[in-house]
């Protein structure tokens, strides 16, 4: 039974998407509604459903924040074994979304939902679905589409059109190595990796810590220099020396002068493909 | 009359003649009013060595090689003349030149001003006609699901956008000289944008209007008020997950005609969706076109939270005449 959770400020625009949904796919299960972007990230943690539907413009936090924000929630082992979530788009008119609506990279639904461009978007999620069950059971690598490098950086993208006042790409690090402040260029990093209460910088000449979380500076850092390959690893794809598994079958990235080796998680696995 | 009315010929060679004649003096007046007295006076006497007036007198007797001496007794008085003329053109026509450029003056700053307020009414021509397209698309789905639920409240959300896009269009008829409408007008906008929207955010936003009947025909310039009822709805009331409340209120303070948008939004800059202040300074700029510094917008921000913005205007009642049907 799939499981789905619509987010939308205004209760019309939440019923008409329920009934339409039941029109189309009648064995979905509607587990939530939420009336914000930050009771949908909340709601999505307390009831992982498969699938989310997002309104762009919702208070406290947009669709797009939303999006990001629950693509790094805790999956699989850390998360009862829940692989994440589908994400689409419910906009009414957007002129900026629809530009990466159009380009197919995203899935969308124009409000009013209309049954028949709404079957189109849940057959092809459905389809999807069915394709990662089937590479699971087979074991391959899958990534949910969230979780894809591209879709991090659209959604950075999105987010910076949609307010062009949220901060400016991470340029440098500030960090406390031992009495004072180094101010270290992004570039320089390796990668960062949480550390339990703090996230550890590398840089091939020394570690700082800083306090800021993974999932913070995943909105900060340029999500094309920067990748995330675990909830508390993001690595910069220029140190990539290769990528390798071990005896579990667990992806492994190696890195450019560094003895450290850095883990793969499942929920980022579809990463590395050889081209 | 129209010179080309004459009989052509002979009589349009003279009228082209002295008008060329006319252009040479007025040129050559400008000219001697525009050097300096020593530029004049060093050339007057350059002149008048030159041709011979006053060769005799030192330390003019240069004797110079090529000057006419032998023509200097017709030239000399000639030039004598032309000096002393000179001098006199150049007093009087001081002030006359003075006046034309003074007038001329007055003409651009009177045109740049005529232009700047075509502008801004072609622009808000141009704004008038368009409601906003992602509060259109939001509202015609509502619609489209409440026809399906509750019908009877499709009816009447429809009729609220109805009357909000006939609000909207612009009708220059109704625009008089000094291209203001009145306050009446102006709510005839905003209580069917506010009708919509109380269906669709629901508890999250109550509305209060307090404007006593007899100030709705008091003059008020166009898509003022619309403007800051959008700001406070859209970025000071729909950001915040409880909504609140918006208030649109009018009096006479000191004779003048105030009118106040209030709301307990998020305030100014809080919200990620806040605009640059551009809309305001808009506002500003025609009002100061409009009433110079008798009108004014103000900008508050109450203990409370949310925003207060108040626009401030000489208290005209339109005429019967100046009202539209």
């Amino acid at each position: 039974m799939t499981r789905a959770l619509i987010a939308d400020d205004e209760r019309l625009m939440r019923e008409q998407l329920r009934s339409r949904l039941s029109e189309v796919w009648p064995e979905l299960e509607i587990v939530a509604e939420a009336r914000n972007g930050q009771e949908a990230v909340t709601l999505t943690e307390q009831h992982h459903p498969d699938i989310v539907f997002l309104d762009i413009r919702m208070p406290v936090l947009t669709g797009v924040d939303a999006a990001r924000q629950i693509a790094q929630l805790p999956t699989h082992e850390e998360a009862n074994g829940w692989a994440g979530c589908e994400i689409v788009f419910v906009t009414a008119y957007d002129q900026y979304a629809t530009q990466a609506f159009e380009q197919g990279v995203l899935d969308y639904v124009l409000k009013p939902a209309e049954a028949e461009r709404l079957r189109v978007t849940v057959d092809r999620i459905r389809k999807r679905m069915d394709e990662r069950v089937q590479q699971e059971s087979e074991g391959a690598d899958v990534s949910l589409p969230a979780h894809t490098p591209d879709m991090q950086h659209l959604l950075q993208r999105l987010a910076l059109q949609l307010d062009p006042k949220s901060p400016a790409k991470l340029q440098w690090i500030q960090a406390t190595v031992r009495q004072s402040i180094q101010m270290i260029p992004v570039e320089d990093v390796l990668f960062f990796i949480s550390d339990e209460k703090y996230t550890r910088v590398q840089t091939p000449m020394m570690e700082a810590l800083i306090r800021k979380p993974i999932r913070e500076l995943v909105q900060e850092v340029d999500m094309n220099l920067f990748w995330q390959i675990h909830r508390s690893t993001l690595v910069n794809t220029k140190a990539i020396a290769g990528v390798s598994r071990d005896e579990r079958g667990r992806q492994i990235v190696s890195i450019r002068g560094h003895a450290e080796k850095l883990e793969v998680s499942r929920s980022f696995a579809g990463l590395f493909k050889g081209m | 009359m129209n010179s080309q009315a004459k009989s052509p010929g002979g009589n349009d060679r003279w009228e082209r003649l002295s008008d060329r004649g006319r252009k040479v003096f007025h040129d050559y007046a400008n000219w001697l009013v525009g050097i300096t007295w020593y530029r004049s006076i060093v050339l007057s006497l350059v002149m008048l060595a030159a041709t011979g007036v006053i060769h005799g007198l030192p330390p003019f007797n240069l004797n110079l090689p090529f000057v006419p001496y032998q023509l200097g007794s017709p030239l000399m008085p000639m030039a004598l003349w032309f000096v002393l003329i000179s001098i006199v053109v150049k007093i009087v026509y001081k002030g006359q030149v003075q006046a034309e450029v003074k007038a001329a003056q007055a003409t651009e700053v009177a045109e740049s001003e005529s232009l700047k307020r075509q502008v801004m009414e072609a622009r808000l021509a141009a704004m008038q006609a368009q409601v906003e397209p992602h509060f259109l698309f939001n509202t015609l789905a509502s619609i489209e699901h409440l026809i399906e639920t509750d019908p009877a409240r499709a009816g009447k959300m429809q009729r609220s956008l109805i009357a909000l896009l006939r609000a909207s269009m612009p009708t220059m008829r109704e625009v008089n000289a000094r291209g203001t409408r009145d306050l009446g007008r102006e709510l005839g906008v905003i209580r069917p944008y506010l009708e919509i929207l109380k269906v669709r955010m629901e508890e999250r936003l109550q509305t209060t209007i307090s404007v006593s009947e007899g100030l709705m025909s008091a003059e008020f310039p166009p898509m003022m008020l619309q403007s800051l009822v959008e700001n406070a709805i859209k970025h000071g009331l729909e950001p915040k997950a409880d909504g609140g409340q918006l208030t649109v209120s009018a009096e006479i303070v000191h004779g003048k005609l105030a009118v106040t948008v209030a709301d307990t939004g998020l305030g100014f800059g809080k919200s990620q969706t806040a605009g640059t202040g551009i809309g305001l300074n808009n506002i500003r700029e025609r009002l100061a076109l409009l009433y110079g510094s008798s009108a004014s917008l103000n900008v508050a921000e109450p203990a409370g939270g949310g925003a207060t913005v108040t626009i401030t205007v000489p208290y005209l009642a339109r005429t019967v005449a100046e009202q539209s049907t």
